[in-house]
């Protein structure tokens, strides 16, 4: 009860100070309104578990918009993790009936989507089509991703972080071994396969023992991505076996003809012994391991982390040198990175039903992607934590060299923060990459291996029931197969036909036919 | 040590096998903890490599610092401490009396009360009514509210219950012949005939709270008041962040890997202290002399 008439003061002293609202203050072109206007938040991640109003880059973020957010954080400390996908905090707020007037959250998009149409939180279209010129001028450049935003009503719940930078993994290989072996970055998948043989039977490792292993991964899914070679597919999108688009048609690439050939071949270069044996089960320690004991020859892995060990065991094997090589041609002659960073995550902010002020908010939202909002949200207060050298933000001397890590140090002062909708700028990580990832990065730019991807459907109710009834088991065996024909214990030329009319039975036809016509609703294609 | 010259020949065969067998059962589950403790002195490349069986490899302290270092650590090891302690001493206030009245032949209407005791470990209201009901009643984001809040367990109560029954009933009548009033009978006679099964329960409460995570976790908010438990799970999630996706700690002496492992290592120390004194009670039978009837 207490509770209650607690929120009833405060909205009645919003509703006060929001009488003279007023655009364009005399102060700063950001100003929103004249007088502070506060406005509650919850705001959750694992980084961060409540809103701090002491972050620097919020005191700023007052200072010019004249909006001043109140914590209003429920289940702070369950801290939304992107990865598990637990939304305890979310679920815990929304049971307690108290949706404050901006919801800021890993993990938010499924939930704003399915609570959103129900009336728990404000559509965002209208207001942003009115009153956020900055947001709509980003939309416009970007029309897929405002599409991807959409929930199956057909309205946009929630404004989302927005990741900057293409890249995410590549093809790495031991350029000191090749240049032992007397042998070149290899230029086709046929090349590739030589070199590989060359690692496992020219002992580059000079130990005298044949226990190179040529190719491994970490995450076994980065095997089955070498598919892309003879013209196949392992996703649509940054996760792993998803749906992808092939010429405005949904399909799933483990039903594809180059899928078939590709694992064909990896069944051959598994039986050769031109990859790890333990692929499937290595896991997580592969990279440090193999490389360490200077035993791995080549994986796809991220630009930034494996660019690393070139420096961390500069020491312990002598001419230690793992360089980010292009990726070679498939056999119809295409060069395809497919894995790239996503465009658009389901972290962001959200407006809640309860909201009295749903313009002055998204005006505040429409800020973060404001030239000055958007610097502000990367790079934090200018003069404090970074300084503009050639029309470049740079970072502080202080911070580009503290003992800190610079992306845990952005945490503290309130910047990169996901739990906010806002454009990320890839400028502020690459200050503190390491040089072989930049070297590597930009041998990929070059060659513009990069491919469109799925941003994913939000399906209806009738959709999501066809997905969720069928979906699961065929993925199982899907995978189970895989498994299977990689490893040798089936053929997949002999089991293909089976395993297609197999999947077909299990309603493999109808879930595609469930995301085409999501697709069709969300892109309009 | 068992004297052999007690035994047979073939007696002395089965005795050794025996010990080897033991043995062998004693190291598997000894080994944990050394792989445990072997992980958190080690380097951070050695442990995310996984060449360590049971002795640190490139030896450091590195992990120990970062986490003895850290405020946070100190807070959460003293709330763990509190939200152990209160809670047990909590729970043995009120499990205590609840048993003994339950046992109790002249309690009006026993079965019944019996039965809503008993139902509690079939039914509860799940996650979000519990939620509910903590927040109205102003117990969320306390100290208090974890200690009072899982205070009470069935099973305890109903061990307990079992237990005082099983204590024959002239205990209780000589003691109020010789003029005792209900709580001397519980208190002189039925608690310190009841040690064994009373020390029972105090383990089962200090495991539980020292391992308990998911509810503080759900009802605290303020970060400052949460156990050594959640705090962990804090520092695994950001660290693994951190080595997932930058750089930034491949050459930092320390890994997620051995900063978890110096935690647990830090956290186990006081229920290994705490074990062996009382393990003694564990050994002693079920009645310890008494009538004969």
């Amino acid at each position: 009860m207490r509770y209650l008439t607690l929120t009833a003061a405060i909205a009645a002293t919003l509703a006060v100070t929001a009488t003279n609202t007023a655009v364009a203050g005399s102060h700063s072109e950001h100003q929103i309104v004249d007088s502070p206007l506060e406005l509650k938040i919850q705001m959750n991640h694992k980084r961060y578990p409540r809103y701090l109003e002491d972050w620097p880059v919020e005191v700023e973020a007052r200072k010019l918009t004249n909006i001043h957010l109140k914590d209003a954080t429920i289940g702070a400390n369950a801290r939304t993790d992107e990865n598990s996908g637990k939304t305890e905090a979310l679920n815990l707020m929304m049971a307690s009936g108290n949706i404050p007037d901006i919801v800021g959250s890993s993990r938010i998009k499924d939930f704003v989507n399915k609570y959103g149409p129900e009336g728990a939180f404000i559509p965002l279209n209208d207001l942003i089509a009115e009153h956020a010129p900055n947001l709509q001028a980003f939309f416009k450049k970007k029309p897929d991703v405002a599409s991807a935003l959409k929930a199956a009503d057909g309205n946009m719940y929630y404004i989302p972080y927005l990741p900057d930078g293409k890249y995410g993994r590549a093809y790495f290989m031991r350029t000191d071994w090749l240049k032992k072996l007397n042998l070149k970055a290899p230029e086709t998948v046929e090349e590739l396969e030589k070199v590989l043989i060359a690692f496992r039977d020219g002992d580059p490792n000079a130990n005298g023992k044949k226990d190179e292993i040529p190719f491994f991964a970490r995450q076994w899914p980065e095997l089955i991505r070498l598919v892309t070679l003879w013209d196949g597919r392992s996703s649509g999108s940054d996760t792993y076996h998803d749906f992808m688009v092939n010429d405005g048609k949904l399909e799933h690439p483990y039903a594809g003809e180059g899928y078939r050939e590709g694992i064909k071949n990896l069944a051959r270069w598994y039986k050769e012994k031109l990859i790890d044996a333990e692929i499937f089960t290595r896991g997580s320690s592969s990279r440090e391991y193999l490389l360490s004991e200077n035993l791995g020859g080549m994986t796809h892995d991220w630009f930034a982390s494996t660019s690393g060990y070139n420096t961390s065991l500069k020491e312990k094997v002598p001419g230690f040198e793992f360089k980010a090589i292009a990726p070679p041609a498939s056999v119809s002659g295409k060069r395809i990175e497919e894995h790239r960073r996503i465009p658009i995550k389901p972290d962001g902010w959200a407006m809640g039903h309860t909201n009295k002020h749903p313009v002055e908010t998204i005006k505040y939202f429409d800020f973060w992607f404001s030239e000055k909002g958007r610097r502000l949200s990367n790079f934090g207060v200018e003069g404090t934590h970074y300084n503009m050298i050639d029309g470049k933000p740079t970072f502080t001397d202080a911070i580009l060299n503290s003992d800190v890590p610079v992306n845990n140090f952005l945490y503290t002062i309130g910047a990169q923060l996901q739990g906010r909708g806002y454009y990320q700028d890839y400028r502020y990580e690459e200050q503190w990459s390491n040089k072989f990832a930049l070297e590597g990065i930009a041998l990929y730019d070059q060659g513009d291996y990069l491919i469109d991807q799925f941003l994913g459907v939000a399906f209806n109710k009738e959709e999501q029931k066809v997905y969720d009834k069928y979906w699961a088991s065929i993925r199982d065996y899907m995978l189970e197969r895989q498994q299977a024909w990689v490893l040798g214990t089936g053929d997949v030329e002999k089991d293909w036909d089976g395993y297609i009319s197999q999947i077909n039975k299990m309603g493999y036809e109808k879930v595609v036919a469930a995301m085409q016509s999501a697709y069709k609703r969300q892109y309009g294609k | 040590m068992t004297n052999m010259n007690l035994y047979s020949k073939g007696d002395k065969w089965f005795v050794r096998v025996n010990m080897i067998l033991i043995g062998l059962f004693t190291l598997s589950t000894l080994y944990p903890f050394i792989y445990i403790a072997a992980i958190s002195f080690s380097s951070g490349f050695a442990a995310r490599a996984g060449t360590i069986i049971a002795t640190p490899v490139d030896t450091t302290l590195a992990a120990y610092k970062l986490v003895l270092s850290n405020p946070e650590f100190w807070q959460s090891y003293m709330n763990t401490f509190i939200y152990t302690i209160g809670g047990t001493l909590m729970s043995l206030a009120i499990v205590i009396p609840a048993a003994y009245a339950l046992s109790r032949r002249q309690l009006i209407g026993r079965r019944f009360w019996n039965l809503m005791v008993a139902f509690t470990m079939w039914f509860n209201a799940g996650m979000i009514p519990f939620w509910l009901n903590m927040r109205d009643l102003g117990l969320l984001d306390s100290y208090f509210g974890i200690i009072i809040g899982f205070a009470v367990n069935a099973f305890n109560i109903i061990l307990l219950r079992n237990f005082f029954e099983s204590i024959p009933e002239s205990f209780e009548e000589a003691a109020r012949l010789d003029g005792a009033n209900e709580f001397q009978v519980l208190w002189k006679v039925f608690v310190p005939l009841s040690k064994p099964a009373i020390v029972t329960i105090t383990l089962f409460c200090v495991v539980a709270r020292w391992n308990g995570y998911f509810w503080a976790m759900v009802l605290l908010n303020d970060e400052s008041k949460v156990p050594l438990q959640v705090y962990l799970r804090k520092t695994i999630a950001e660290l693994s962040d951190d080595q997932e996706f930058s750089a930034t700690l491949m050459n930092a002496p320390y890994s997620v890997e051995t900063v978890t492992a110096a935690i647990i290592v830090c956290s186990i120390i006081p229920v290994l202290l705490f074990y062996p004194w009382i393990q003694k009670y564990f050994n002693k039978g079920i009645m310890l002399g008494g009538v004969k009837e």
